[in-house]
């Protein structure tokens, strides 16, 4: 446990859920105990995410580079031990109603992660990989924002839609970060969009470097670009139905961050 | 089941605009379209929180490493 800790929560890192979730509690008003705690419990519960979400498909093989370092029994132990952890803080909080979101957050990473997609005409295959992305990804983002404003007694459905859009911009990011190492993932934006030029994509079967080269050929790159950009609008477009205050530079400093992982020059 | 939270059921109606409209964005003027919107975005003035956040994310480490030895 000790070694896990030292590997998530090095000095200066950069929490950035429970970071964007603090701003925005800064951009409601003066940021409460209770909403403090509540970011401490979103950053421990994408902290068990991450764990689990690295357990290797055999002790052999390792995908990330938590798998080299932890077994699997330490990853799956650790995430629930984690999980186990974000419960009790957030029910000292005494609000039953986020210990419902918090399950309800817990279920969704669950259902993105055993969520298949069922092949079709792209459109359709694109609706199902939008719902995985929030599933895996955004809903944490959104959910936790809820979580916030609903301690603030401020605007729900403008705190979930932030992190809804804040969060599916960071999803899509992490797709094109993937394409830029040099992977090519079967269901990822990239060669969603490169399917409709050419649809064989989404059967497989083709060699990592061709599919590459397909998708950067249609524009599968400019078109994810494309859709990150219009979410990071929307993101900041919610901000201005936020009170200004101090968090709102800091929710659009965040979000513009995420400009870079588009590699425009 | 009851549930107070209900927005992640209406994500379809939000998110799917967003992928409606990406999908018909017309091949040719794509690049320059996203290219536009980047350096209009890339333009807007920022501002560090760091010192903001820096006491918080220190207690959440601190908090963290409370529980862990405690197993």
């Amino acid at each position: 446990m000790e070694q896990i800790t030292e590997i998530f929560y090095p000095a200066g890192g950069d929490h950035l859920h429970a970071s964007l979730l603090l701003l925005l509690a800064r951009a409601l008003g003066d940021i409460s105990k209770e909403q403090a705690v509540f970011a401490e419990v979103i950053e421990m519960t994408y902290f068990a995410h991450t764990l689990h979400n690295s357990v290797k498909a055999s002790d052999s093989t390792a995908d990330s580079s938590l798998g080299v370092l932890l077994s699997n029994k330490a990853m799956i132990l650790g995430g629930d031990f984690m999980i186990g952890n974000a419960s009790i803080e957030c029910c000292r909080i005494g609000r039953v109603e986020l210990v419902q979101l918090l399950s309800f957050i817990i279920m969704n990473i669950s259902k993105g992660y055993c969520a298949d997609i069922t092949q079709g005409e792209v459109r359709s295959v694109v609706k199902q990989h939008c719902d995985i992305l929030y599933y895996r990804t955004a809903n944490l983002f959104a959910n936790g924002c809820q979580g916030i404003a609903l301690l603030g007694k401020a605007d729900q459905r403008a705190a979930f839609d932030f992190g809804y859009h804040f969060g599916m911009a960071f999803g899509l990011c992490a797709e094109l970060k993937e394409l830029f190492d040099g992977k090519v993932t079967m269901t990822s934006f990239p060669l969603l969009f490169a399917s409709q030029k050419h649809p064989k994509l989404l059967q497989g079967g083709e060699a990592e470097e061709k599919v590459r080269a397909l998708i950067l050929e249609s524009q599968g790159l400019n078109w994810t670009r494309k859709l990150v950009l219009r979410h990071i609008e929307a993101a900041l477009s919610v901000l201005s139905r936020l009170p200004q205050a101090e968090g709102v530079d800091g929710l659009r400093t965040v979000t513009l961050r995420l400009l870079s992982s588009l590699h425009i020059s | 089941m009851h549930s107070y939270f209900h927005f992640g059921k209406e994500v379809d109606e939000t998110m799917l605009p967003f992928a409606d409209t990406a999908l018909s964005d017309s091949p040719d003027t794509l690049e320059s379209d996203t290219l536009s919107k980047y350096h209009a975005l890339e333009r807007l003035p920022r501002l560090d929180p760091s010192s903001l956040l820096q006491p918080y994310l220190q207690h959440i480490t601190t908090q963290v490493h409370k529980i862990v030895p405690s197993t």
